[in-house]
């Protein structure tokens, strides 16, 4: 194609189409966008069951600080891992950015001076959830970016109990509040919230499935 | 081939800032591809763009010779394997080639409308 002919606007408006069919096929080949949400979703139901078990207030914390929150490292190591795998088996590489880095990441801030305000303010989970925004951003994902805003919001809330609180307050004006609800309500809010990331998963698969 | 920006007296700064190279569509393909995975192996490659090993082979030695991808050949067990990966200014290359199409479909679609 010759970009001075007449005709060069047209194709190039067919080849940027084109460009922009190959770039989504290979974002659904990589599965960049469902794995990670997927991830999220999980570990976030796996919070709210401990929560119902109540398992937080029974495990020892060290420094002040709950073992769980080394699930956020392990999670990002899962998806490190399984980006490899996937390179290995597909021939897909993982993208801009690294996971493995990410693992460092609710560690690091536990350790580089001033760094561990941002885990004072925001929680093991809401500095997971930047990790994923800065993840998102590096791979221009728009949806894996607003999923991240959405969740490290409703998680940061929830670490103040903010979202438990109003769900408490909700139950006392429709009258359904006893013990157990009001024990359980953050165990719902995590519940809703894992519930939510996984739904947003399903919705990214799909679209991954189409896109393949 | 050459990496001169083509045509380079027509007088569009948009137009100019084509470069023959990447202008090709299947090595923009094949740049684009590598802009999102980052790298990728090369039946994968083949199979996603519709090449044949012979032209694939083509047109990654010429986007390498340019320096906008990285070619990297080793074995996973006896099978051998190939990968190839973009570069910082093989990116750079792509992202100054969209922009200036972009730039071209739209200053088109402003003249169509008046």
């Amino acid at each position: 194609m010759n970009a001075a002919d007449p005709d060069a606007p047209v194709a190039n408006v067919d080849q940027l189409h084109r460009l922009e069919q190959l770039r989504l096929r290979a974002r659904a080949d990589r599965q960049a966008t469902s794995v990670p949400l997927f991830t999220f979703g999980a570990v976030t139901l796996f919070f709210a069951l401990t929560e119902v078990l109540r398992q937080p207030s029974n495990v020892a914390h060290i420094g002040g600080l709950s073992p769980l929150a080394l699930i956020w490292p392990a999670a990002f190591g899962f998806l490190a891992w399984y980006y490899r795998r996937q390179e290995a088996r597909t021939g897909v590489g993982a993208g801009r950015g690294s996971y493995a880095l990410m693992v460092l990441l609710p560690i690091a801030v536990l350790f580089v001076p001033f760094a561990w305000l941002l885990h004072f303010f925001l929680s093991s989970t809401g500095v997971a959830a930047l990790g994923l925004l800065v993840m998102a951003l590096l791979q221009r994902n728009w949806y894996l970016g607003i999923s991240a805003v959405a969740y490290g919001v409703v998680m940061t809330l929830e670490a103040y109990f903010f979202l438990s609180y109003r769900l408490v307050d909700l139950g006392q004006e429709v009258g359904v509040v006893n013990d157990l609800f009001t024990d359980h309500a953050t165990a719902v809010v995590l519940g809703l919230t894992g519930l939510g990331m996984v739904a947003a998963g399903l919705v990214a698969g799909r679209r991954e499935a189409r896109e393949s | 081939m050459s990496a001169d920006p083509v045509p380079p007296d027509c007088g569009d700064p948009a137009v100019s800032r084509l470069h023959e190279v990447v202008h090709q569509p299947a090595r923009l393909g094949i740049l684009t591809v590598l802009a999102e995975t980052r790298r990728a192996d090369w039946p994968y490659l083949k199979s996603v763009l519709g090449l044949t090993d012979g032209n694939l082979g083509r047109h990654l030695e010429v986007l390498a010779g340019e320096g906008f991808v990285k070619i990297t050949k080793g074995y996973e067990g006896k099978r051998p394997r190939t990968w190839a990966e973009i570069t910082t200014s093989g990116r750079k290359a792509l992202a100054s080639q969209i922009a200036a199409m972009k730039e071209i479909v739209e200053r088109f679609e402003a003249t169509k409308g008046k």
